[in-house]
């Protein structure tokens, strides 16, 4: 597997944790591609994260593509999460969590690009090149707001900064279809 | 490599050349089928046939799934709703059409319902905070939540060889029928100690048994009926927007409509005259439109001699004790305007009061509500179609109580002292023969009941359906209080300031995720509420967290919960129906309401038609010995406002965008009302130096609060405004810091404990 692949892997398997033995586990698989800083508290990462994106108080940075790709609207499971939807059944894929999680929370949709590189691997076609960069280009438009959005809040643990930075960068280094460079939502 | 890059100039990008949405490259693709079922972190391979390709644009309403809802809000209008769902979203809502009280119409809340099930903050996961108020949550599975819980309540059992122990609150957050199993939840665990009464309207339900034996309304689709109707102390026009139809109808035919209030609302704007009222004035303003009654010989004897008891009586006190100059001085009415309303009002039938929940919330709220009542009772508009005084019903309420009720298990042990009832909602279907009670604190003074607590102090407390840190009183004491408690579980949608205080929160569900059925406490219609969608995140309905609370209980020690283990929340909706709802509907099943909402077949409109009263003597009493029983004057009397503590009165009312301090928190709702305010009438803002949009501190003997002025006449000089059930975690605000918890007079007999004076608090205001 590519280091992309491999990062894309772990970091979907971060932003799916439920707790700082899930952080940590991820971040130390990404941390062998990627040169990190040290944690010494995974409390303190779990914390900051759980404030970000999962809660109980009002998230500071909703791990949802719809927040950044719907008019600014805070809201969840709206047409570009059908969209998403739509184009995870293109793929033959399903989430587990249909209609709990909704469809673009970033950990699905990394996981989704995980799954088309690496059937990519196996047997590359067209069509699939064309899934993978629909994807990229989905990807390449919300998380730089999502990472812009992380970055304006004071306080955010450094391990969950480098998180980011590293989506950021493994996403960008990526080309694509020129049809889709222009390509609006 | 570079074979590849060119291989990859497709069909797709040939056909839509260089300017493509990412929408038209969706639909060009066509499905590569199931790639290889990958062990991946999340997405599965879908089963053969299975692949489902959602729509996103809106295709007609033949293409939804169509549900009816109920809005469980603490609200007059509890609207009938029909839900529209595609592949399991829910895409929006609108009012049902069946029920002619919302014609298909909701308000702007209502309309927003979507983005509240679908808005990102909501409360997905059990939580369990690392240190109370310190924002520092980590997540954790429900058995870890239920387990935790469970065993503080084995403890309990264990150190003080009962529950009382442990209180629950709860009040408004979902009236769903089905809700009231947090409360038999607590029953199914033992005797435990529960906040009782309400905070919204006891006083007046008390001075309406007392004056006529129950709370009982015209149904408020017969004001198109009425000839002259005077709204006092309510603000339909933001918060029954349904209500208002029938009052311009009544406008239309002639009707006059007068609003009272001390502030110029936009019912207020509405109306034909307005009359700005010295807040808890009532009762004195009441009583000298009566004593002019009296004066002009324009009260209705025929109607009082044969339905009315202690008459003479309260007419000789009016005699002695009243005029309408007096009137005048107490509420800032002037006389004429007395006599000419007074005058006007008594000679049109049918003619009637609307009486809010607004002109109770003081000291004397409930005399004055008898005051207002009494004279509504002498114009003998009482028992008239389009007349009444018109406060509330529960008239509609006589469900099974199914989930509520719940028997304790087996050599329980709790308070021995007298209770009364357990709320406003209390049919006494609970109680039985045990020498056991549940002991009962007043759910207004949380603080203060806490902090008295011994033998056993309260160490938990259960929190649902209720945001006790924006809605009750004494902020500041209330977080000394909770110091006094070892665990804290607040279940609800939303983080709000309870749950920053809360040890553990549990995520519940919304309306859409769940059964149950709905009445108002104003109209006369039942709306079923079908679950719409599958429950979000993992969130469960209250009656499924006492379930699972159950079977946690029972694991650890055989015997101590009887709640129902294993429960199907649609088969605990059906159980609350009986016969006596089927009758009074006219219906046959609770599946007649999956056509629509349905209106209770009413003998007529108007309550109290036959004129055969609730009370010990049958007839409306302007004496009543039960008010007397409860501390009270027998007799319709006027009765002392509270002492001003401080320089300015502070009002506390309802918002529009918002119930309580639900809603507020939505997108929608923040577009309009981004930031709390204090109104100021220009006179006090100039001998302030306050400018508007200036920030100010508003301050009492309880605390503090900054906050931004709006400077505007709708307020009277001496007299602050701020909007109730504001918050948000990033803004201190909240107008609970500067209301105390003094009781109003009325509300143990009817609901457990008294009201709550919340209309009567006074603050200082100066420049921050």
């Amino acid at each position: 597997m590519s280091d992309f692949v491999q990062s894309i892997q772990q970091l979907s398997a971060f932003f799916f944790a439920s707790d700082a033995k899930g952080m940590k586990a991820a971040y130390a698989d990404l941390t062998r591609i990627h040169p990190a800083p040290t944690v010494d508290d995974w409390s303190a990462v779990e914390f900051s994260f759980n404030r970000l994106f999962v809660g109980p108080r009002a998230l500071l940075a909703p791990p949802y593509a719809s927040i950044y790709l719907d008019n600014n609207s805070n809201r969840v499971m709206s047409e570009s999460t059908m969209q998403v939807r739509q184009f995870y059944g293109l793929l033959g894929l399903v989430s587990p969590w249909l209609n709990k999680i909704p469809d673009d929370h970033i950990a699905l949709e990394l996981d989704a690009l995980w799954q088309i590189e690496t059937a990519l691997n196996n047997s590359d076609t067209p069509q699939l090149r064309d899934m993978r960069d629909y994807l990229l280009a989905h990807l390449q438009e919300w998380i730089p707001k999502f990472r812009q959005r992380i970055r304006a809040i004071d306080d955010v643990h450094p391990a969950i900064l480098y998180i980011t930075d590293v989506l950021h960068q493994v996403l960008f280094q990526q080309t694509l279809t020129p049809a889709l460079q222009n390509a609006e939502k | 490599m570079q074979e590849k890059m060119d291989s990859g100039n497709t069909n797709i990008q040939q056909t839509l050349g260089s300017k493509v949405s990412r929408r038209d490259f969706l639909k060009m693709m066509t499905a590569v089928g199931a790639i290889a079922a990958l062990p991946g972190n999340g997405l599965l391979r879908q089963g053969p046939g299975a692949t489902v390709i959602p729509s996103t644009g809106y295709e007609g309403k033949d293409a939804y799934q169509v549900f009816h809802n109920a809005c469980p809000r603490n609200c007059y209008d509890t609207c009938g709703m029909l839900s529209y769902v595609k592949d399991g979203v829910l895409k929006f809502v609108e009012g049902d059409p069946a029920s002619t009280f919302t014609r298909g119409g909701l308000c702007v809340k209502g309309y927003a319902y979507p983005r509240s099930v679908y808005s990102p903050d909501r409360i997905k996961y059990p939580m369990k905070q690392e240190g109370r108020g310190s924002g520092n949550w980590v997540r954790i599975s429900w058995d870890e939540a239920l387990d935790t819980i469970a065993k503080k309540i084995l403890e309990l059992k264990e150190q003080d060889g009962s529950l009382l122990g442990l209180g629950m609150t709860k009040y408004s957050g979902n009236f769903g029928i089905t809700h009231y199993g947090v409360e038999g939840m607590m029953s199914s665990l033992g005797y435990t100690t529960r906040f009782v009464g309400t905070p919204c309207w006891p006083a007046g339900i008390d001075a309406q048994n007392f004056d006529m034996g129950n709370m009982w309304c015209n149904d408020p689709e017969d004001m198109a009926q009425s000839k002259y109707i005077i709204v006092w102390g309510a603000n339909p026009c933001t918060n029954s927007i349904h209500s208002m139809k029938y009052i311009y109808e009544a406008k239309r035919h002639g009707a006059k409509v007068v609003v009272i209030d001390p502030i110029f609302t936009q019912t207020a704007a509405k109306a034909d005259e307005y009359w700005q009222i010295k807040p808890g004035g009532d009762g004195a303003l009441a009583l000298g439109m009566a004593r002019h009654l009296l004066d002009k010989k324009l009260e209705d004897k025929t109607w009082l001699e044969e339905n009315a008891e202690g008459y003479s009586e309260f007419a000789s006190y009016l005699r002695r004790e009243i005029t309408v100059e007096w009137a005048a001085e107490q509420s800032g009415i002037p006389a004429e305007s007395i006599k000419q309303i007074t005058e006007e009002f008594a000679s049109v039938k049918p003619a009637t009061i609307w009486l809010g929940y607004g002109l109770q919330r003081h000291v004397n709220g409930g005399a004055n509500v008898r005051a207002i009542d009494a004279f509504v009772a002498m114009t003998g508009n009482i028992g008239k179609v389009g007349g009444g005084a018109r406060y509330g019903h529960l008239f509609t309420w006589g469900f099974n109580y199914n989930a509520l009720v719940q028997s304790a298990p087996e050599g329980s042990v709790g308070y021995t002292g007298k209770t009364g009832p357990m709320g406003e909602f209390d049919t006494g279907q609970g109680g039985d023969a045990a020498s056991y009670t549940d002991r009962a604190f007043n759910i207004n003074k949380i603080a203060q009941e806490i902090m008295d607590a011994t033998e056993p102090p309260v160490r938990m407390l259960w929190i649902a359906n209720k945001n006790v840190l924006s809605q009750d009183f004494d902020r500041n004491k209330i977080i000394e209080a909770f110091k006094k408690l070892d665990l804290i579980v607040a279940v609800d949608l939303f983080f709000n300031p309870t749950v920053e205080q809360a040890d553990i929160v549990l995520p519940t569900t919304t309306l859409f995720e769940d059964w149950t059925v709905n009445v108002s406490y104003w109209h006369y219609w039942m709306s079923i509420n079908e679950q719409a969608i599958a429950p979000m995140y993992e969130t469960k309905s209250d009656i499924e967290i006492a379930s699972a609370l159950s079977s946690k209980l029972n694991s650890l020690q055989a015997g101590s919960c009887t709640f129902p283990e294993n429960i199907d929340p649609k088969e605990m909706m059906i159980k609350e129906f009986n016969d006596g709802i089927y009758s009074l509907f006219g219906i046959k099943s609770w599946e007649d309401l999956k056509e629509g909402a349905r209106k209770a077949k009413l003998a007529s409109s108007a309550s109290w038609s036959d004129n055969k009263f609730g009370t010990p003597s049958g007839k409306y009493e302007f004496k009543s010995a039960t008010a007397e029983e409860y501390g009270h004057t027998a007799l319709v009397k006027y009765k002392e406002p509270r002492e001003a503590y401080a320089s300015y009165r502070l009002l506390t009312p309802h918002l529009k965008y918002g119930l309580h301090s639900q809603f507020q928190n939505l997108d929608w709702m923040l577009d309009y009302n981004p930031e709390p305010l204090v109104y100021i009438h220009p006179k006090l803002a100039r001998e302030k130096g306050i400018a508007d949009g200036d920030m100010v501190k508003v301050y009492n003997k309880l605390g503090e609060v900054n906050v931004k002025a709006s400077v505007s006449n709708i307020v009277p000089v001496d007299t602050l405004l701020m909007y109730e059930g504001w918050y948000s975690p990033n803004n201190a605000y909240n107008v609970n810091i500067l209301v105390d918890d003094e009781s109003s007079d009325m509300g143990k007999y009817k609901t457990g404990a008294p009201g709550v004076a919340i209309h009567d608090q006074f603050a200082e205001i100066e420049k921050a």
